[in-house]
């Protein structure tokens, strides 16, 4: 993702979303994390997109307890 | 009669993963794969690598973090296949437009107090989340997989999937847009 370094502080959501997106990645550059600050103290949807990125990530870290492997697939296995 | 006896001793052996671990490589499988037959495929792969290095097993791991490992990277090499058989099709997803369309800076934040079933909530949640993952495009699932269920780093899933780290950027940005589309969807509107 080519992220253009605005001189304008002020970024619309569709940049705003890819910094966001890019920061579980990369490190972004300060003026980029100012300039993300500042949309999203004016920008609910995407203080909940960032959420919403954050909570999704540590939620498939914790799956509920695992499933059992079913039977057919064991006979498979045991007859290979 | 040395060849009877190696066969004797990996059905043994393999038969024993099986009962103790089994269940939990299954669970594994799962969770990254979505058809029966390419977890089965990946479950075979694993059990006859790790008979074929059992040997190498220095045992400074548990056996099951040891077999998950090997389950791990044959898991991977599905993913690797696949980004070499598909071309990548660049998502027309105007995201622009998504946030265009509802009056963003009136819609006020509604506050849910958390119920008493709570748990219930986050697993309901959790079976949303990875339904959705299971919906996006090939590229986009096993990218968002190995990002953030397996944690590679970014230079491991370009190496698997044959991409520069510019196209990877751009994969997970799409994939965590299709996520909260696909969750807004099925009316789920805040995760916590």
């Amino acid at each position: 993702m080519s992220i253009k370094i605005k001189l304008s502080p002020f970024l619309n959501c569709e940049e705003t979303s890819k910094l966001i997106s890019l920061t579980r990645e990369e490190k972004i550059s300060l003026w980029s994390k100012l300039q993300k600050r500042m949309h999203l103290s004016m920008c609910d949807a995407c203080t909940k997109f960032e959420n919403f990125v954050n909570k999704s990530g540590d939620i498939v870290q914790t799956p509920p307890p695992p499933e059992k492997m079913p039977k057919s697939i064991r006979d498979k296995i045991e007859n290979k | 009669m040395r060849s009877i006896t190696i066969h004797i001793f990996s059905n043994i052996v393999s038969e024993r993963w099986l009962n103790d671990y089994g269940d939990q490589l299954y669970a594994h499988a799962k969770s990254r794969l979505n058809n029966e037959e390419e977890i089965l495929d990946v479950l075979q792969d694993t059990f006859v690598a790790a008979l074929e290095s059992v040997s190498r097993f220095r045992g400074d791991s548990s056996e099951l973090t040891w077999l998950l490992g090997i389950l791990r990277h044959k898991i991977f090499d599905v993913y690797r296949k696949r980004a070499r058989k598909n071309t990548f099709t660049a998502e027309a997803v105007n995201v622009y437009e998504e946030f265009k369309e509802q009056d963003r800076y009136n819609v006020a934040i509604v506050d849910r107090a958390p119920g008493p079933d709570k748990i219930a909530e986050n697993r309901e949640l959790y079976f949303a989340i990875m339904n959705c993952i299971g919906k996006l495009p090939q590229m986009q699932t096993d990218a968002f997989t190995m990002r953030e269920l397996d944690n590679l780093t970014t230079k491991d899933i370009c190496n698997i999937l044959s991409i520069s780290t510019t196209n990877l950027n751009v994969i997970l940005y799409r994939a965590r847009i299709n996520l909260q589309k696909c969750l807004h969807e099925k009316g789920i509107n805040d995760v916590d």
